[in-house]
């Protein structure tokens, strides 16, 4: 995007000494939002003014007032609890997911993209078959029958640990391309070659020449990805395959809710808008950074 | 062309034969089957095995597997657990709800999509231009299914203009058509002016301009043709998004398609329909892909070239 305002104006303005992905508007009010919902997921416990899963049936549905800002759902529990508990645990499955994605990405990537030959064909072949396969679809099937199985309740974590299972299974070979396209294209620079001809070994040339070029780019992914990973986490559970009661998740929170669509419309609205805002943070916050990275693309 | 063409087929048919297997092993080795659906857990040990006789659960996996395989040659997709009915004909008689659904879907996010991305590539950096990405931006962050309930929420509950759930109009569909189709539509819309904003900087369009050609003959003839090659890659991914989207907003909204049914399958543990499903939505998905691949060889000669290279 070509910015209409004169150099010399934005020089001058407070604005300027904000961190230069957060200057534009729609990304700094991103970033606000999910240093919000970090906040409420990190001190869930403090922050809820009621137990999440405390059922209270004397006081079901009551409406917003004094004890319960945003009202009672229909077994009496605290919404507004429930909602900041499920800030936690969208934010559990999106940073833990893109970690081993990331872990996965860069190592496999790197490699692949580095030493080439039969490593590589094997690591494009294996992502070209992910690919064929609807990502959600595969999850769904994971989740669905090996947790309807009981699988997961024997395993520390339980359903939870399906989830997070699932989604980072389909979601790596996104990025092992996207990092494996990014060393190819650094692989035969003079630099690199340099450094080979000092006698860099495999390791240190991808952790100390091809890694910090490749950064960018990896984190604009890895931003916008944490928004995929928490809208396929809510689809989970929403679907009944992912979080399982009493825990709260947004998406069974809409399930729930929705049943109630008549009489407590807002009982879907506030975890349907939380779920929209924090996808969107997440997307703004990826496409500033990206304006930041790249100034050609704006 | 036609070395393509065999060698994309070729591929196509690796990778649905791999998904079979997943597919199959997957309910094969998960535990629970029609004795646990059907008998419940503290079933009599001979009426047992005489359920796991009639579903052939009493062979070995690799002759299981064999046998699925052939049924599904023969358009045989199993047994459901629960009601022992074929899930062929259950699927055949739901389709075309979901059919017409994605359809719907499809042809609102190419309406709506295409055109928003041409105009904000038509003056980029402009306010329409910055309007145009904003709103874009946003209609990639709102699934389906919370858009669904907002809308039903709207233009449902308290304008009244829709019913609360699918009944018999194919108009009552226009809510979840709107609802699957935004995401696809924004990502199209982004698509479209990133490609039309590469290609109009291109050297041969340059080329074209300075030869007096007029800036609109150049935006739609020139640029436009290969600014769509990227735009049906965006469509032939959202196949897969509108699958996953329909299980969600069929849910929502009540309607007797094949998402509606896959879900109340997965609680059952109704494995029979859960492959059938997963398998001939993966096939759909491969389908469209390749049709894309295809269609992209016929559209840039050089693509051709450089897949059959590989």
């Amino acid at each position: 995007m070509v910015s209409s305002i004169p150099v010399s104006a934005w020089r001058q303005s407070p604005i300027s000494r904000l961190p230069a992905p957060l200057r534009r508007a729609s990304s700094a009010l991103a970033g606000l939002f999910l240093v919000l919902v970090v906040i409420a997921a990190v001190f869930a416990p403090v922050l809820a003014p009621h137990d999440f899963a405390k059922q209270d049936l004397v006081r079901r549905l009551q409406p917003p007032g004094a004890g319960h800002p945003l009202g009672t759902d229909e077994f009496g529990r605290d919404v507004v609890s429930r909602l900041i508990h499920g800030a936690r645990v969208s934010l559990t499955v999106a940073v833990t997911v893109e970690g081993v994605e990331l872990l996965f990405g860069l190592t496999l990537g790197m490699l692949a993209g580095l030493r080439g030959g039969r490593l590589d064909q094997c690591v494009m072949r294996f992502t070209d078959l992910m690919f064929a396969f609807p990502d959600i679809l595969l999850a769904i099937l994971i989740t669905g029958v090996l947790g309807g199985s009981g699988f997961f309740d024997r395993l520390p974590g339980g359903r939870l640990f399906g989830v997070l299972l699932a989604l980072a299974l389909v979601g790596w070979p996104g990025m092992v391309r996207l990092v494996r396209a990014q060393t190819l294209a650094l692989r035969d620079k003079e630099f690199v070659d340099a450094a080979r001809a000092l006698g860099a070994s495999d390791v240190t040339i991808m952790l100390r020449h091809i890694l910090p070029n490749i950064l960018g780019p990896v984190l604009v992914a890895a931003t916008v990805g944490m928004g995929a990973i928490v809208l396929a986490e809510s689809t989970l559970s929403f679907l009944g395959l992912g979080i399982q009661e009493p825990q709260p998740s947004w998406g069974s929170m809409i399930n729930q809710a929705w049943k109630l669509r008549r009489s407590d419309p807002f009982l879907t609205v506030y975890p349907a808008a939380l779920l929209a805002l924090t996808i969107m943070a997440f997307n703004f916050l990826g496409d500033g950074l990206r304006d930041w990275l790249d100034p050609r693309s704006r | 062309m036609l070395r393509f063409l065999f060698l994309r087929g070729l591929q196509a048919l690796v990778t649905l034969w791999v998904l079979s297997v997943v597919t199959f092993l997957m309910g094969a080795l998960a535990p629970g089957g029609p004795v646990e659906v059907i008998l419940g857990q503290h079933a009599n040990p001979e009426a047992a095995r005489q359920l796991n006789r009639e579903f052939g659960l009493d062979r070995p996996l690799p002759e299981r597997y064999a046998r699925w395989v052939a049924g599904l040659c023969r358009g045989d997709l199993g047994i459901s657990f629960r009601d022992r009915q074929p899930v062929g004909p259950t699927i055949l008689q739901r389709y075309p709800m979901t059919a017409r659904l994605a359809l719907m879907a499809a042809a609102y996010a190419l309406v709506l999509g295409v055109p928003l991305g041409a105009l904000a590539a038509w003056r980029p950096g402009t306010w329409l231009d910055r309007l145009a990405t904003t709103l874009a931006l946003a209609g990639v962050s709102v699934p389906a299914f919370v858009l669904l309930p907002l809308l039903v929420l709207i233009f449902s509950l308290r304008l009244r203009w829709f019913p609360v759930t699918y009944e018999t109009q194919w108009w009552h569909l226009l809510l979840p058509a709107v609802a699957l189709g935004t995401r696809p539509a924004a990502l199209l819309a982004r698509m479209t002016r990133a490609s039309l904003l590469d290609t109009l900087g291109q050297d041969y369009v340059r080329t074209a301009r300075a030869k007096g050609l007029s800036r609109s003959a150049a935006f739609f003839r020139h640029a436009g043709r290969n600014a769509l090659v990227p735009v049906l890659t965006v469509l032939g991914t959202s196949v897969g998004y509108m699958l996953s989207g329909s299980f969600v907003v069929e849910t929502l909204f009540g309607i007797p398609g094949i998402g509606e049914m896959s879900v109340a399958a997965i609680p059952a543990r109704d494995y029979p329909v859960i492959q059938a499903v997963t398998l001939l939505g993966a096939t759909v998905f491969l389908i469209v892909n390749l049709a894309v691949d295809l269609l992209y060889g016929f559209l840039d000669p050089r693509l051709r070239v450089a897949t059959v290279a590989n």
